[in-house]
């Protein structure tokens, strides 16, 4: 593979050229209600070739490695179409030349298990949700692992061989009265262990349990609320909220957002930071070389509630001036490199979680995450559940919890952050332009919110 | 590859092919940014033994052996079924393929966008565009184990149109996604004039209490949150028990002026084809007709489980609509906008998807709306949010339906008034 690459790169009349080839294999295994819904295996074989010529870039992906050389003649075609009717010429920041051969650190090796282990295992999990309570009608139980051999050139004189494991899982519950359903799961992921799977048993019965109870829950008033957020509705904010804004390539041509996302923007409070990491092994999402080659690392996006850095491709670094930080990432040879995310992480503070609760008359406390969007300004959120604040103490839970607001006032508006970090994996994904579901994972502690504005009737 | 001859005599099953060639040509923040191509060979065996089905999807040429193999071994464990799958029959076919797109060159692609982008900045010059243009040339070819082999040849144009425009804190965009079989399709001036004109309303902004009001849903929004409604329809729900429509079949559920059906069929339709990604012809039925449930989205597998006839909407990831149309009414948009003392108009949603669908309650983030008053567009509505329930608001609230339908991916839908809808506005 090596010689053939190289030397494909080497017939290339660019001023850069990059080829991945990737052969990732796929278990897919679904349960809905009492059956098993899908067993599916696939592979997914193919690679891109990427071309730089002045302020162009060409892009051909491909099943086949037959023509190569066409292809490559292809991908030039393109770059040079938009050489001739955009001024100006791209340049990359500097990368070093690495030859590499990366392996997976495994814990417990997803593709040692059988097919019939996974299976059993799901099913047994399935089993337990049905078997919570009478007012379970249905599960939804999706497990996945994946392997990539993935192989990298490009014409700075790197080869780089990089093996990527991703596994995620959705152990969830359905409950219904005849009227009302309600959801609730346990997930699960990793980039290195299949016993991320086990061991879920009696998550997965307070699960279908909280599922079950939620359907008597009241729908919360709509209006505006101080609010906890528990870790995974803070890791769902700051993925979706503020990671999304600090990819550089959305950044660097738009001087509106560049104003807004400025190094030295001060946002939220004096201790908060939030960090984007290829470094957390084990989380999905992280790797030691992004789609580009660049090594991964920690970076800091805000630190002390002042914007530091941004997620970075070698072009975006080079354009604004910093360094390529390893967010340069593509879902599949399909696709070209773009600035993602991995481990986008609010770090720990010092509150606990009693004295966000104390000054609370009337507040929510945010439970999970369903998802969420945002277009930039504006997000919204639903949690999985939620809780009243009356007092300072949690009181009744209640449902259909929807948070909605600015991005930049809701960090202003933070005003505590637990002491009690955690990462959280799942089986779910990323999604920008069209590259979705691509891995990652996001960390928090607890945070408190003042004037959150919840949907519902009011 | 011969099909058959990769199963033994106790296995059946099936053998999706697709082949397809893209490029897309994508403008970004006013500039040309990238131009990607693609060639994509993707086959799908779906295998059956013992009653027991295993999937296999492959990307590797000349991976026949590997490809039988993981299916014999999903199969083992995978899920049971009990439909048989359809021979050969008479296939209606559809116009979807426009000869024209794969003569198309890079710098026909570029030239309309090009022209969009430099309208829209002489419009007004701090306005950032986005448009991709995408072209797509597929192959689809399918043979079973009971003697159904077809293919059929579809051609596709996906265009993407952002404006963005940011003026001291506000953040003001608007999106549309055309998609078309055929190039000559897609209008370009008008979806230029859409955009500004959304655009236009949105930069002053304006601000009412929360409450209850009457909302006009354009075809874009109104697609959001009818998505219950396709959800309910589906067969999978229906079998589950999850759908409240199970056993309803000739029920009245919703107003006598609420008709919406299928159509795989429709000449230059977005989703129309001969057949479904199992081998049943494409049809057109109601789902829905004044009101009234008629039928469910089926595949194979639901259709048998349920005692129905599939009518070819049955894909990868089960019962799926082909184009879903609904029965325009009879007021302009116009008429409809100038009905309305005090209400909204919501352009865009964010997060409407997220409830559960099979209650029917619908709340989202209204990302781009508007205030309506004396019949007029006043300004935009900033952080507010709605909340419906829809199965409520279709019995009893659609005060108008559209005159003026519109293709939003494969729904072609008018806009819609509904009232009272709840909102809640901060502040």
């Amino acid at each position: 593979m090596q010689s053939k690459l190289q030397n494909l790169v080497s017939l290339s009349n660019s001023d850069y050229c990059d080829i991945r080839i990737e052969e990732t294999e796929v278990t897919l295994i679904s349960f809905r209600g009492k059956e098993i819904e899908k067993m599916e295996r696939k592979i997914q074989f193919g690679g891109c070739i990427r071309t730089l010529i002045g302020s162009g870039w060409g892009f051909v992906a491909f099943n086949r490695l037959d023509e190569l050389e066409d292809k490559l003649r292809r991908a030039e075609e393109q770059a040079r179409a938009i050489n001739r009717v955009k001024a100006g010429s791209i340049s990359l920041a500097p990368s070093q030349k690495f030859i590499d051969r990366v392996f997976t650190p495994y814990r417990e090796d997803p593709r040692k298990v059988s097919l019939k282990e996974k299976a059993e295992l799901l099913e047994h999990y399935n089993q337990l949700i049905l078997e919570t309570d009478p007012r379970i009608t249905s599960t939804r139980i999706v497990y996945f692992d994946k392997h990539t051999d993935w192989y990298y050139t490009n014409s700075h004189g790197s080869y780089i061989y990089q093996e990527k494991t991703d596994i995620g899982g959705n152990l969830g519950a359905t409950a219904s009265d005849g009227e009302e359903r309600t959801y609730d799961s346990v997930t699960f992921g990793s980039t290195n262990d299949f016993n991320s799977a086990r061991n879920h048993d009696e998550a997965v019965i307070a699960a279908a349990q909280r599922a079950a109870d939620q359907l008597t829950a009241p729908t919360v008033r709509g209006g505006e609320y101080t609010v906890i957020l528990d870790p995974e509705m803070a890791g769902l904010f700051v993925h979706e909220a503020f990671g999304h804004l600090s990819e550089a390539d959305e950044i660097y041509e738009d001087k509106n957002l560049l104003k807004l996302m400025e190094l030295g923007t001060r946002y939220g409070p004096s201790f908060l930071n939030i960090y984007d990491s290829g470094q957390e092994w084990g989380n999905r999402g992280c790797m030691k070389y992004d789609d580009e080659g660049t090594p991964t690392e920690k970076t800091y996006l805000i630190k002390g509630g002042e914007v530091i850095g941004h997620l970075h491709s070698r072009e975006s670094a080079s354009r604004m001036n910093a360094r390529p930080t390893g967010n340069a990432r593509a879902i599949n040879y399909r696709f070209p490199p773009i600035c993602r995310m991995r481990s986008t992480c609010i770090e720990g503070g010092k509150d606990k979680f009693e004295d966000m609760l104390s000054g609370i008359d009337l507040g929510v406390y945010a439970i999970g995450g369903i998802g969420g969007e945002t277009n930039g300004e504006l997000f919204t959120f639903t949690a999985t559940r939620g809780q009243m604040i009356r007092n300072g103490r949690l009181a009744e839970p209640v449902k259909n919890v929807t948070l909605t607001g600015n991005v930049f006032h809701t960090l202003d508006n933070i005003d505590k952050i637990g002491d009690d970090f955690s990462f959280l994996n799942n089986a779910g994904g990323c999604g920008k332009f069209e590259q979705s579901p691509l891995p990652t994972s996001e960390g928090s502690p607890h945070i408190r919110i003042k004037n959150v504005i919840i949907g519902g009737e009011s | 590859m011969d099909f058959k001859s990769m199963l033994n005599p106790e296995e059946k099953g099936d053998l999706l092919r697709k082949e397809s060639q893209h490029t897309t040509v994508q403008f970004s923040n006013n500039r040309l940014k990238k131009i990607n191509s693609g060639e994509s060979n993707r086959e799908v065996l779906r295998l059956i033994k013992n009653s027991r089905v295993g999937l296999v999807e492959n990307t590797k040429p000349e991976n026949n052996n590997r490809l039988i193999e993981m299916a014999r071994e999903a199969s083992e464990l995978g899920s049971r079924v009990e439909f048989s799958l359809p021979g050969q029959v008479h296939l209606e076919r559809p116009e979807i393929c426009d000869e024209q797109i794969d003569r198309l060159k890079l710098e026909e692609l570029i030239r309309p966008a090009q022209e969009f982008i430099q309208k829209t900045t002489s419009y007004h010059p701090d306005l950032q565009a986005e448009v991709s243009v995408r072209k797509e040339n597929n192959f689809i070819k399918l043979e079973n184990s009971s003697g159904f082999s077809g293919s059929y040849r579809k051609t596709q144009v996906k265009i993407l149109f952002g404006l963005r425009l940011i003026e001291g804190k506000n953040l003001l965009v608007a999106y549309s996604f055309p998609q078309e079989t055929h190039w000559e399709n897609i209008n370009w001036e008008e979806e230029r004039e859409t955009l500004l004109q959304k655009i236009d309303w949105g930069r002053k902004n304006v601000s009412l209490p929360s409450g209850n009001y009457p909302v006009l849903f354009i075809p874009e929004t109104f697609a959001e949150i009818l998505h219950p409604v396709e959800a309910c329809l589906n067969g999978q729900a229906v079998v589950r028990g999850l759908s409240p429509w199970a056993n309803r079949l000739e029920e009245k559920i919703f107003s006598e002026n609420f008709s919406l059906s299928n159509n795989g069929l429709l000449p230059r339709g977005p989703g129309s084809k001969p057949f479904d990604r199992e081998g049943v012809g494409c049809s057109s039925f109601h789902l829905i007709e004044n009101g009234k449930l008629q039928n469910y989205l089926l595949d194979l597998e639901t259709a048998h489980k349920l005692n129905l006839t599939p009518m070819g909407t049955g894909e990868e990831n089960g019962p799926t609509i082909n184009n879903l149309v609904m029965e325009p009414g009879e007021k302009s948009f116009s008429e409809m906008l100038q009905s309305i003392d005090e209400g909204i108009l919501i352009a865009g949603t964010m997060g409407a998807w997220a409830g559960n669908p099979y209650g029917g309650q619908v709340s989202g983030n209204i990302s781009l709306g508007y205030k309506i008053k004396n019949g007029k567009i006043e300004g935009r509505l900033k952080d507010a949010m709605f909340s419906l329930n829809i199965f409520r608001a279709f019995k009893d609230n659609i005060s108008a339906i559209g005159s003026e339908p519109k293709w939003v991916d494969n729904l072609h839908l008018p806009a819609v008034l509904i009232d009272p809808v709840n909102i809640s506005i901060k502040g």
